[in-house]
């Protein structure tokens, strides 16, 4: 049966799980690269660190959160928002702020597949399609 | 003037004032892939099969092949603008495409979107591409027919309203032709008529544009175009699309008829599609599902029982062969899925016989009972001195001593050929066709010289439309040749040949 990559990314995640010492990782992801190898699916590898990712944090139970701000945050403020955001999500948040000063205004985050525009510049966006669409 | 404008203003205002701003949540998938075409998408896990996905650079895409732990979409446009890593919308809406009353007239690309330079067309219905075909109880048996205006056509191999009938043939041999030529034939009948050209060249589009614009048939017609250049994703959708625009039609009880030019080039789309999104191939490398393909795409096709809207949709199907196997893949595919077929064939063409039709092998399974009566009288037996004419002309070919009947014979046999020959938008109203075959195959004009067979038909036309109108009339209205008819078409002729002579 053909194994998927989300399968070795789970299975690789499930087996780091709990012996927390830096040698063991070193030695069981080693074993694995070696199984891939053996199994020739090294050119598997490519897409295997994305889904890696997310089986890993599904396990640590930890989300990671892409933040887009339009002016630096302050470290009082960011720590406002993990917090804010952790108990939205009911998990570990880590946080990538990214300053990017053409959403305008407002906020804009993306978790895994969902993504929450609450930016000004998609306001006005959405303005413009309804106006559009009115047919005055 | 300035009463629009504050209008405008007004509205304007209301608008914004009651815009409410709001966080806007949905969800996305990364494109993994992307190439030749086709993306693999990581992630939308609910999205559904045949689904609209909408790339960052606003490139629409269509998911087909959901799997494991991606989902392959074919892009309807370029890939050159999208890039590893770029977000995908879902967007919750099964392939649909505009239809309506403004898409008449117009040349457009299977998406709807025009591409003929007269601006925008404005419609709010939309249906989807791939339908499920009308089921049993909603249809009726074929019992009104497509005149096509081409005498061989009409006489021996009858289209009904609602029928599928094969166009099939090698290249260069006018199936393109006969199918412009039944368009054209539809100005009087109340028919919409829908193009669609799969895989063709643009040079030949334009011509066929304009051509149908000369002589006035874009008025009820929609080009549908997906060129050579076009990517195989907008062929392949190309004849459903145009299905789709038939059926708004169908669903307002209208007769609509829709040309697929061709399927051979739909299927090598298909081919193209199916083997890039890695599914197994099968007979010349066509996906195993080539058959069904072309089967729930025909299969569209319908004639509505008076219950459900009485609408009909008549589907004329082109098929090019080479070098006239028929019994190639997607040739007998079709075949058997058609109502009949008209074969025409390329050494039949060189001959000089034009629509170069084989009335011995092709045949319409329905169309008979379309047929009008007055139709049918002469038909029948013209399609048995062809028959005859077909068997006797092999032996006369030795050029042995023949004895007078089968001199007769031929002589005839070589007449009505002559009169079955037609040039292209040449149509030929069908009370007309009655006159002349009925004419034809009582031996009326075996004293005619071949050479001035056509001659003989348009004089005998002219005389009939200028000295017995009424004749032609009540063929048209009463569709049938009663006795009575009969005896006046009789003597009409007997007349003109007697103050004509062809020698």
């Amino acid at each position: 049966m053909k194994v998927s990559v989300k399968k070795y990314a789970e299975a690789l995640a499930l087996s780091l799980k709990g012996d927390e010492s830096p040698d063991s990782y070193k030695e069981k992801i080693d074993n694995f690269l070696k199984l891939l190898q053996k199994r020739k699916k090294l050119k598997l590898t490519k897409r295997f660190f994305p889904a890696f990712k997310d089986e890993w944090y599904k396990i640590i139970k930890k989300i990671e959160v892409k933040v887009t701000v339009p002016h630096r945050l302050e470290e009082a403020e960011k720590e406002e928002l993990s917090k804010l955001l952790g108990s939205a999500f009911g998990k570990e948040v880590i946080m990538n702020v990214h300053v990017d000063n053409g959403i305008i205004g407002g906020l804009k985050l993306e978790a895994g597949e969902y993504v929450i525009d609450g930016s000004l510049a998609k306001n006005l966006e959405m303005l413009k399609a309804q106006i559009i669409s009115s047919n005055i | 003037m300035e009463t629009t404008k504050d209008q405008i203003l007004e509205s304007l205002k209301k608008q914004i004032e009651g815009f409410k701003t709001g966080v806007h949540a949905e969800k996305v998938g990364h494109v993994l892939e992307v190439g030749d075409g086709i993306a693999r998408i990581l992630g939308l896990n609910n999205i559904a099969s045949q689904e609209m996905v909408e790339f960052e650079n606003g490139e629409m895409g269509v998911a087909l092949n959901l799997e494991e732990d991606n989902v392959g979409a074919i892009i309807l446009g370029s890939d050159k603008g999208i890039r590893e890593g770029d977000q995908v919308k879902s967007t919750g809406k099964i392939l649909s495409i505009p239809v309506g009353e403004a898409l008449l007239g117009r040349v457009v690309n299977p998406l709807g979107a025009p591409v003929d330079g007269k601006g925008e067309i404005r419609t709010n219905t939309f249906y989807p591409v791939e339908k499920i075909a009308p089921r049993v109880i909603k249809r009726k048996s074929v019992n009104t027919p497509v005149q096509t205006g081409i005498k061989a056509i009409d006489s021996m191999i009858p289209i009904g309203r609602g029928q599928r009938e094969l166009i099939i043939g090698d290249r260069q041999t006018g199936k393109t032709a006969v199918a412009l030529d039944a368009i054209v034939n539809q100005k009087e009948e109340d028919m919409i008529c829908i193009y669609v050209a799969i895989g063709q060249k643009e040079s030949k589009v334009a011509k066929i544009v304009a051509d149908l614009e000369k002589r006035g048939a874009m008025d009820y017609t929609i080009v549908v175009v997906a060129s050579a250049s076009d990517p195989a994703s907008l062929n392949y959708i190309a004849p459903f699309a145009g299905c789709a625009m038939g059926e708004y039609f169908l669903d307002k009880g209208k007769d609509v008829l829709v040309i697929y030019d061709d399927l051979s080039k739909h299927a090598w789309a298909y081919r193209e599609v199916s083997l890039l999104l890695r599914r197994p191939s099968g007979r010349e490398a066509y996906p195993g599902d080539v058959f069904y393909l072309h089967s729930r795409l025909l299969e569209r096709a319908c004639r509505l029982d008076p219950k459900y809207g009485g609408g009909s949709l008549t589907a004329l199907p082109i098929i090019e062969t080479q070098s006239g196997d028929v019994s190639a893949y997607i040739p007998t595919n079709v075949i058997s899925i058609t109502d009949g077929q008209i074969y025409l064939e390329s050494d039949l063409f060189y001959k000089g016989i034009r629509p170069a039709l084989n009335v011995g092998i092709s045949v319409s399974r329905v169309g008979s009972s379309a047929q009008i009566k007055a139709m049918k009288k002469v038909a029948g037996k013209l399609k048995l001195e062809l028959a005859q004419y077909r068997e006797l002309a092999v032996f006369a070919g030795f050029g042995s001593d023949l004895d007078e009947a089968t001199q007769k014979q031929l002589n005839k046999g070589d007449r009505l050929t002559e009169i079955l020959k037609q040039v292209q938008f040449a149509n030929v109203p069908v009370e007309k066709q009655v006159v002349i075959l009925y004419a034809g195959i009582n031996g009326y004009l075996d004293k005619v010289v071949l050479p001035k067979v056509k001659e003989y038909e348009e004089k005998l036309y002219l005389y009939f439309e200028t000295k017995h109108k009424e004749i032609l009339k009540t063929i048209k209205d009463t569709k049938d040749l009663d006795k009575d008819t009969e005896e006046k078409l009789k003597k009409a002729i007997l007349a003109f040949n007697d103050a004509h002579k062809f020698e």
